[in-house]
Parts: structure tokens; C-alpha cells; sequence
């Protein structure tokens, strides 16, 4: 896929924060990934794995080490504040924390107001039918508008902040965990939104999250990341279905289906994701590995491409070797090979 | 929304009006009742002093000097012959005519400071707090005396004095908040929404760093009364013979050995009450504007 | 053997608010349940149905406002609720004990490892040497699955991972030899890898000591796979109990059916039935069923005070319409 495609483009983004004595945290490693025009991409990874750091980046929250971020063509990495709140119209993004988002001390429709007072030229009354557009299109009573965040639900405070993020129509938002703090009644109901809009409108999204399920439900496309890097992306479905990557492998089987009728066999790793400051020499996964041969913890995995989108780092896949168990995984296919993944993947 | 401890009420009990939580709060709070009530009662005292006092308070009757209370001097009279009850009354448009607006100053040079400060941090920051700090080496009273004998005998620079010296306050509990803030996601996602600094600082930073400058206010016009007193006594800023507290105090001292009390003990009196009053007005204040602490007093 | 019975237990939240008025929010509402020995009960429900409120009154570490109004709490038989401080805290900590959320907050930052362990086996025998506590300590972090325990016991809290440190309060849980060990949300903060990890040490633990277990989670998945009994709190009160597999294979309560209706594997998008609202206010609780707002099949009855329909012998539903769905679906 070449950079005119897509909406913004990741090249060997890598961020780096002093941890303290001297050491350095790598919080982000050499990370490459794109996203096309009103595609939904899930960013899945444990705490710490740097996803809400790559999201940060992205947004000119957090300045990239090395590498670059560019949007629509234009190389925003390392661009000062006031060049970038230009193009903070076309770039939005949606937090964690619905309940910190939000300025206390405003009323939602002030917060919602905030951009097209910011970003453009309409006057009090436009920007008044634009706000009670938006609340609409959130699903927020309107009622609602003229109450301060504190008298808002959580999932309501959601919805102020999704509108927020759509008032200019951005090209593109990264949401950052926006389900995660919510309950679970409520989290469908943002999901359902997020869907919603998709359809709606044309925006691109950037959907971050630690939680399987609700990235597979919302995703086109997702990207597995661990210790900062990117070990495997492709098509939702096929990444699910015949994951690749042992890291992926685990992290599916290690979900817990709410459901007591699903007694799946469980692949529980050892240990846990070693620390950020001193990377392994190889593939960073190799210590906890089931499969992991000597070479592994000396030689970096490449992305090796499967099957079309689908890509996977793993030094045991040219072998077919990169299975950790026989187990069925997320109720998919039984084993995963690189020679049988063509197939499997497809398989339903 | 409420919460107790990480149990979190997605409700609220009734919210009330300004007017009914002053009264909740006053119902609560005999401390800050009290001390409202007699910062009221001299504030009116101030306002319509012209109108109450039964002399001039700069009249002087040489025919009866250092008369003790009587039914025609209620306070008596002091050595210059004046009515003390009509001055220790005209002066507390002294006290509220500079504390007022010292304070007024200390906010205005505060507050941006502080939030300018805290959001900022770096080099500007670290000089200013550097700054602050050094200025605390000296107790403020002798730094005040310093700069009014050296700028001139006038209420003007009394009052600019006491509102610059005093502004570090504010400048410190409102930087403290910031520093907490600046990290927050709202102040984050404001960054995000394309706001400039400009709007952070004074939108969003402001609206929600105050609080604690806010309930200082009362407590920091304590300070200023003081303050202002203190100057006269030793001479400095307001001149003999306007009436006010401090030199009358000054005055009174001196015939204290002697047994006119009446001279120094009223405008005394009068000066103790009000930096009281203003001080447990600050408590409730505080109370106020900080919920933990309101429900520590349940 | 029942170890540990609720029963209408109601916790208030009692304050004065700014108008000087006294508010009442309801948080807990007549919960009443039994945890037996040598199994895992699951008490599941969303922010502010009061799960850890009733784990904390259960401690007995409810700080005002919060006061328990009525309703007896019995573990082996002695009522909790009715104890002095000195005779709960012979209990609390080494009959019954707590694992919480955030391991890592609740470690002293100062102490070793081994020592904190050490420290809770002699809050409740001052006799005991410290030798003796020491290697109970070490005993116990085996006993959790930590590799090496004498050299981990030099470790300071900073030093130690997420899971690391969840196993140290899990074996300072145990060190006392609990009957009873309540987990509030033992596993939220910890990854997915770990988290599986946390829950087979504590499934384990439960069978081979023959303890009585209460997990404290908002994750049905947790409960599904880890608890023998699950319990559905919503605004309060139990709204539906029963064995696992039969609250989720046929759950009765609306609520319980919508909540697991909204997990990510059973979401369907193409279903106009929404849960939408929050939770009711605590401070101004409808009469009757607490859910009658949000509930699609509410009815006039519902205004009244739902019975609690038994199902089976051990599976009951706070429900007026909870037997008649029984009758549609057979």
C-alpha cells in the first residue's frame, strides 16, 4: 500500500521516555502501520505495551523519538504546538476517562461548542444548531446540553466527548480505551455509537483498546502489539481466526468467554511482559514463549506476510512452528500454520 | 455524581441555590456565621460612618483633652482633643478601603502569575518560585516598613505594598493546583480540541484553580488590616491625624502607663474584631469551597 | 458447611449535604447471601451496585459515612455486625480475609516483602518469634507459586510486577490460614496473561485448603469460568443468584439477561434492545423493583416489591415475571 492511500501513515515510529537513574524507558519500538480512509483499526496490547503512547503520538500529544507520522501526506512528527493546532480540526481524540475529559466547570454545550469556536467561522446561532446536531447524533438528549459533567452519567459523558471529537469532522480519531471504563450495559451502547457513525459519517478511527472482544467487534483491521512492537497485524477476522503469532495465540486463549458453557483449554504464559527498559537482544517475546527456539533470542523477527494484509514477526512461522497448542482459540479453527493459514483463515 | 471512598453514586442529593448553601452552611458553621456577621457590621459601619459619627473625627477640642467615657464622648477623648468613638468608627473605612483593594491586587497579580507559573513550569517558573521564596527570607512587616519609607507617605502605595507583598500567596496555591491539573486529561484533551494557551489558562485552568485562592481571600484581608495597622503604629503610610487604628493604638500606648486606657484600647478592640472576624469568615470560606472538608465536619 | 451468611443487610451512606439536610443514599438494600465452604461464589454488577460495599461491611471496614443500618452478617455462626472492635479483629485478617484491587497500592513501600507477610502472622499471635513468622511468610509465598520465596522475601514492594505483587498479598491473605477470603476485583488492574494466572492460583487454593470464596468482579467472563455460584447485584440488591451455569445458561432476572447480553461475544448490533440508562439514584430509590426504569418488560406490579422467585432449589431471581418466563420458554 503505498503512503497516498492511506490517511495517515506510521514509519519506524519510536518513542523513548528517561526512566529515572540514568535508564531509558522504550516505550514504543520501531513501529510501522497505517490506516485508511474510514477504516475502523483496533490496536490491541496489554497495559504498557505503549499502544496509548503511539495514540498520544499520533495526536502531537507525546513527540516521537524517531521516525515519522504522517497525515494526509504531510510529515506531522515533532511539528510545534502552534503549527499543529491547524490541523487539531481534522485530528481528534476521544480518552479513557470520561469523567477527567471534561472540564468541570463547563456545561456540555459549552465543551462541545469548544472546537467550532476554535476551528471555525460560524457564528453563535450556527454553532448552537451544530451543537444540538451533534447531541443527536451522539444519541445525547439535548436536555443534557445545559448541565455541567458531574450531573452526567458515565456513558454519557462518553457520548459529550465522542461529539466533541466529531463537531469539526475530523478525518480521522483516536480513541484511546473508550470503552474501558465504562460499565458493561453502557460500553455497548458507545459501541453501538462508534458503529453507528461509521456508517454515518466517513472518519477514520483509531480504536485502542486492551479488550479482545470489543476489538473485534468494532475493527476492520487490527494490529497486536507487545512491548512496543507491532507483532502481527491483518484483517479482523483472520487475525482471530488463525492467529500467527504465538504472542496472539496466547493472548486469545487467556480471554476469559463469559459464557461457563465455553470450557476452553487455556494457554496460560509464564511470567510476565519483561520490562521496557532493557529489551531483549531478539524477538521480545522469546521469554515467555512456548515455541521459542535458541535463534529467537538473538535474531529480531521481520513481519513475514501470510496472506495478504495479514503479517506476523515471528522467526517460527517459515517453519510452521509458531503454534503453541492444539487448543481451539476464540472458537476458530484448531491449529495455525503458515502453510495451512491460507486456508484456516478462510475456513469458518 | 457523588462518591464515597471508590463507591461512586451516579447521582446527586438536591443541589441548592447560592443563597440556600450560605444558609445551610451558616446553620453549620457558628464560627464563619459569627465572623460574616461582624465583617458586615463593620463594613456598614464604614459605608455610613459619615453619617453616625457624632463629631468630626479630625475635630479638635481643646478644652477637653484625654476625657475619659462619657455620655457626650461615649469612647472619651485623646490627647489632640478628638472623639475616639467617632474615629475608631470613621477608621474602619480605612481598614476596608485598603484591604479591599490590596487584596484586590494580590488576586490580579496572583492568580496569572500562578497560573502562568504552574502550566508553564521551566526556567519562568522556577525563577519566579526562586523569586517568592527569597522574598520570604524577610518578615514581610519590616520589608513593607522598608519600601513605604523609601516610596513616600501615601494610602496609594500602602495599599500597592501590602497587595504586591501579599500576592506570592496567591501565586502558590494557585500554581500548587495547576501543577495537579496541568497533567489532567481535561486540560490534555483541551490541548487535543486545538485550544491556545491562552484559553487554557484563563478557560480551563482558571475556572478550576481557585478554589483555594478564593477561600484565602478573607483571611489574606485579615492579614492586610493588620498589616496596615502595624505600618501606622510605627508610623509609616497613613499620617497623624486620619483616623486609623494603628496610630491610634500607637497614641494609646503612650498614655496606657499613665491610665487613660480609653485611648488605645478601643481602636484596639475594634481592630482585634475585625481580623477576627474576617479570619473565621476565611474558615467557612474554606468550608465553603472544599467539600472534604465539609464532610470531615459532619 | 455454611460459612458465611448476609442476610438484609442494608449499608447506608448517611451525610449532611450543603443545605444542611440530611441525605440518605441507599447503597446497599436488603443483601442477603451464603458463601460455603471449598467453593467460589461470583459477585458480579456494575459501578455503584455495591460489590465492595458489601465485601467492606463484611471487614468491617465501613468508615462513616457509611453505616450499616440492618441485617446480621454471620461467619460460623457469630454475628459480625453485633461484634466489639477486638473480637472482630481476631477474625478479620486471619479467619476471614481480603485481597484487593491495586496490589501494588496496597503494599507498604518501606518494608520487605517477606517482612509484610511476616508482619500480618504476628498481628495475630504477638507470640510468635520472629523466626517462626519469617519462615511462615516465605512458607506462604510458596505456597502462591513465587519462584525462590527466600530471596523474593528481600524484595521491596517497587520491585516487584502487577502479578508479582497480587501473589504477595494472596499469601499474606493465606498466611493466617483463612476460612474465608473475599477478592475484590483481584485481577483488574492486571493484564490478560496475568490474569489468568491469578484466578488458577486462587481456584487451586480454594480446593486444596477447602476455603470459602467470594470474587468481587464487574468481568462476567471471571465468573464464568472461575465461580461455582454467581450473584447479580444491581442497585443494592441481589437481584438473581444461583449456580453458574444456570444463571448464565438461563438467566431469569432482566437485568442478568441484558448484562450478559451486553458482553462483546453476545452483542448484537442488529437488536434494537438497548440497555440504556444508569442505575437508579441511590438517594431516591423507586418503591418497588429497582430496575423498573431501564426494564423493557416492566408493568404496573412492578411498583410493588418483587418476591424472590425460587427456580430451582438454588437458583432465585428478584423478579415478579421471573417464573413466567420459565413457563413461556418450556
Amino acid at each position: 500500500m503505498s503512503p497516498g492511500d492511506s490517511i495517515l501513515d506510521v514509519q519506524n515510529l519510536s518513542k523513548f521516555f528517561p526512566g529515572g537513574r540514568g535508564t531509558t524507558i522504550h516505550a514504543v519500538n520501531d513501529v510501522s502501520f497505517a490506516i485508511r480512509p474510514g477504516e475502523i483499526l483496533g490496536m490491541v496490547g496489554e497495559s504498557g505495551s505503549g499502544k496509548s503512547t503511539i495514540g498520544r503520538a499520533i495526536v502531537g500529544l507525546a513527540h516521537a523519538t524517531s521516525g515519522q507520522i504522517i497525515f494526509r501526506g504531510q510529515d506531522i512528527t515533532g511539528l510545534p504546538e502552534k503549527k499543529f493546532r491547524g490541523l487539531r480540526k481534522d485530528l481528534q481524540i476521544v480518552f479513557q476517562d470520561p469523567w477527567g475529559a471534561l472540564n468541570p466547570r463547563l456545561k456540555v454545550r459549552t465543551i462541545v461548542e469548544e472546537p467550532l469556536r476554535l476551528h471555525t467561522q460560524m457564528n453563535a446561532t450556527d454553532r448552537r444548531r451544530r451543537v444540538e446536531e451533534l447531541a443527536q447524533l451522539v444519541r445525547l438528549n439535548a436536555g443534557l446540553l445545559t448541565r455541567y459533567p458531574n450531573e452526567l452519567s458515565g456513558g454519557q459523558l462518553q457520548r459529550v466527548c465522542i461529539a466533541r471529537a466529531l463537531a469539526t469532522n475530523p478525518e480521522l480519531i483516536v480513541l484511546d480505551e473508550p470503552t474501558s471504563s465504562l460499565d458493561l450495559s453502557v460500553r455497548a451502547g458507545i459501541l453501538r455509537l462508534l458503529l453507528e457513525l461509521r456508517t454515518e459519517t466517513s472518519i477514520a478511527m483509531l480504536f485502542i483498546s486492551h479488550d479482545l472482544g470489543t476489538v473485534r467487534l468494532i475493527s476492520d483491521r487490527i494490529v497486536v502489539i507487545y512491548l512496543g512492537r507491532i507483532v502481527e497485524q491483518g484483517p479482523t477476522e483472520q487475525v482471530f481466526k488463525a492467529p500467527a503469532h504465538p504472542y496472539t495465540q496466547a493472548l486469545l486463549s487467556a480471554h476469559l468467554p463469559p459464557d461457563p458453557a465455553i470450557d476452553q483449554g487455556r494457554h496460560i504464559l509464564e511470567g510476565e511482559i519483561p520490562s521496557s527498559v532493557t529489551l531483549p537482544e531478539g524477538c521480545f517475546f522469546a521469554g515467555r514463549c512456548p515455541v521459542a527456539v535458541e535463534a529467537c533470542s538473538h535474531q529480531r523477527p521481520t513481519m513475514v506476510t501470510l496472506d495478504g494484509d495479514h503479517q506476523a514477526a515471528c522467526l517460527r512461522i517459515s517453519e510452521g512452528a509458531n503454534s503453541i497448542g492444539d487448543a481451539p482459540i476464540l472458537g476458530g479453527p484448531k491449529q495455525v500454520s503458515a502453510q495451512s493459514n491460507t486456508a484456516s483463515g478462510r475456513t469458518p | 455524581m457523588t462518591t464515597f471512598e471508590n463507591f461512586r453514586v451516579e447521582a446527586e442529593p438536591p443541589e441548592y441555590s447560592v443563597g440556600r448553601r450560605m444558609i445551610g452552611l451558616a446553620r453549620r458553621s457558628g464560627t464563619a456565621t459569627i465572623g460574616l456577621a461582624v465583617v458586615v457590621v463593620f463594613g456598614v459601619v464604614a459605608l455610613i460612618a459619615p453619617l453616625i459619627i457624632p463629631y468630626d473625627p479630625v475635630a479638635i477640642f481643646t478644652d477637653r483633652l484625654l476625657q475619659p467615657p462619657s455620655a457626650t464622648h461615649w469612647f472619651g477623648t485623646d490627647g489632640n482633643g478628638m472623639d475616639v468613638f467617632s474615629r475608631v468608627l470613621y477608621a474602619a473605612r480605612y481598614a476596608f478601603g485598603v484591604a479591599v483593594p490590596a487584596v484586590t491586587i494580590s488576586v490580579l497579580i496572583g492568580v496569572p502569575l500562578g497560573l502562568l507559573t504552574g502550566y508553564r513550569g521551566g526556567m519562568f517558573d522556577e525563577v519566579t518560585v526562586r523569586f517568592m521564596d527569597s522574598l520570604r527570607v524577610f518578615p514581610l512587616i519590616v520589608l513593607a516598613l522598608a519600601v513605604v519609607a523609601a516610596t513616600g507617605q501615601s494610602l496609594l502605595n500602602v495599599i500597592l505594598i501590602i497587595g504586591i507583598l501579599d500576592s506570592p500567596v496567591f501565586v502558590r496555591l494557585v500554581r500548587a493546583e495547576v501543577l495537579q491539573l496541568r497533567s489532567s486529561t481535561f486540560v490534555e484533551a483541551a490541548v487535543a480540541t486545538g485550544n491556545p494557551v491562552r484559553r487554557i489558562l484563563f478557560v480551563h485552568l482558571l475556572l478550576n484553580s481557585t478554589k483555594g485562592a478564593m477561600a484565602q481571600v478573607a483571611v489574606r484581608a485579615a492579614w492586610a488590616v493588620r498589616i496596615m495597622a502595624t505600618l501606622a503604629f510605627f508610623g509609616v503610610g497613613i499620617e497623624a491625624p486620619t483616623p486609623e487604628w494603628g496610630s491610634m493604638i500607637r497614641q494609646g500606648a503612650e498614655y496606657m502607663a499613665t491610665g487613660q486606657w480609653w485611648v488605645g484600647v478601643f481602636p484596639g478592640v475594634a481592630l482585634i474584631l475585625l481580623v477576627l472576624g474576617f479570619n473565621m469568615m476565611g474558615d467557612g470560606l474554606q468550608d465553603l469551597f472544599d467539600p472534604r472538608r465539609r464532610a470531615e465536619k459532619r | 458447611m455454611t460459612l458465611l451468611e448476609v442476610q438484609n443487610l442494608h449499608t447506608h451512606f448517611i451525610t449532611r449535604d450543603i443545605g444542611n439536610q440530611v441525605q440518605v443514599a441507599k447503597a446497599l438494600n436488603s443483601v442477603s447471601f451464603k458463601v460455603d465452604a471449598g467453593e467460589i461464589l461470583g459477585l458480579v454488577g456494575e459501578t455503584g451496585a455495591g460489590k465492595s460495599l458489601t465485601a467492606l461491611s463484611i471487614m468491617g471496614l465501613l468508615r462513616p459515612p457509611a453505616e450499616i443500618v440492618d441485617g446480621s452478617i454471620r461467619f460460623e455462626g457469630e454475628d459480625i455486625v453485633a461484634m466489639q472492635r477486638d473480637e472482630l479483629n481476631r477474625i478479620r485478617g486471619a479467619a476471614i480475609a481480603m485481597v484487593g484491587q491495586n496490589p501494588r497500592g496496597a503494599l507498604d513501600p518501606l518494608t520487605r516483602i517477606g517482612e509484610q507477610i511476616a508482619r500480618v502472622a504476628r498481628a495475630h499471635d504477638p507470640q510468635l518469634s520472629n523466626d517462626k513468622a519469617t519462615s511462615m511468610a516465605v512458607e506462604s509465598m510458596e505456597r502462591v507459586g513465587i519462584a525462590d520465596p527466600l530471596r523474593r522475601a528481600q524484595a521491596w514492594p517497587h520491585e516487584l510486577s502487577g502479578g508479582m505483587a497480587q501473589r504477595v498479598l494472596i499469601a499474606m491473605a493465606l498466611i493466617n490460614g483463612p476460612r474465608l477470603l473475599i477478592a475484590d476485583e483481584p485481577t483488574t488492574g492486571l493484564d490478560v496473561t496475568v490474569q489468568a494466572q491469578i484466578l488458577d492460583l486462587l481456584r487451586a487454593l480454594v480446593q486444596e485448603l477447602n476455603m470459602g470464596a467470594m470474587i468481587i468482579t464487574h468481568d462476567l467472563g471471571v465468573v464464568a469460568q472461575y465461580c461455582n455460584r454467581t450473584a447479580v447485584m444491581y442497585a443494592g440488591r441481589i437481584v438473581e443468584e444461583g449456580g453458574t451455569r444456570s444463571v448464565f445458561g438461563d438467566p431469569r432476572h432482566p437485568y442478568t439477561k441484558a448484562l450478559i447480553g451486553s458482553t462483546p461475544e453476545k452483542l448484537d448490533f442488529t437488536l434494537d434492545a438497548e440497555v440504556g440508562g444508569g442505575p437508579p439514584n441511590l438517594y431516591a430509590l423507586p418503591p418497588g423493583c429497582h430496575y423498573i426504569d431501564r426494564c423493557p418488560k416492566a408493568a404496573a406490579q412492578c411498583n410493588s416489591m418483587p418476591p424472590n422467585l425460587a427456580l430451582s432449589a438454588t437458583h432465585h431471581a428478584l423478579c415478579h415475571f421471573a417464573a413466567g418466563d420459565q413457563a413461556r420458554a418450556s
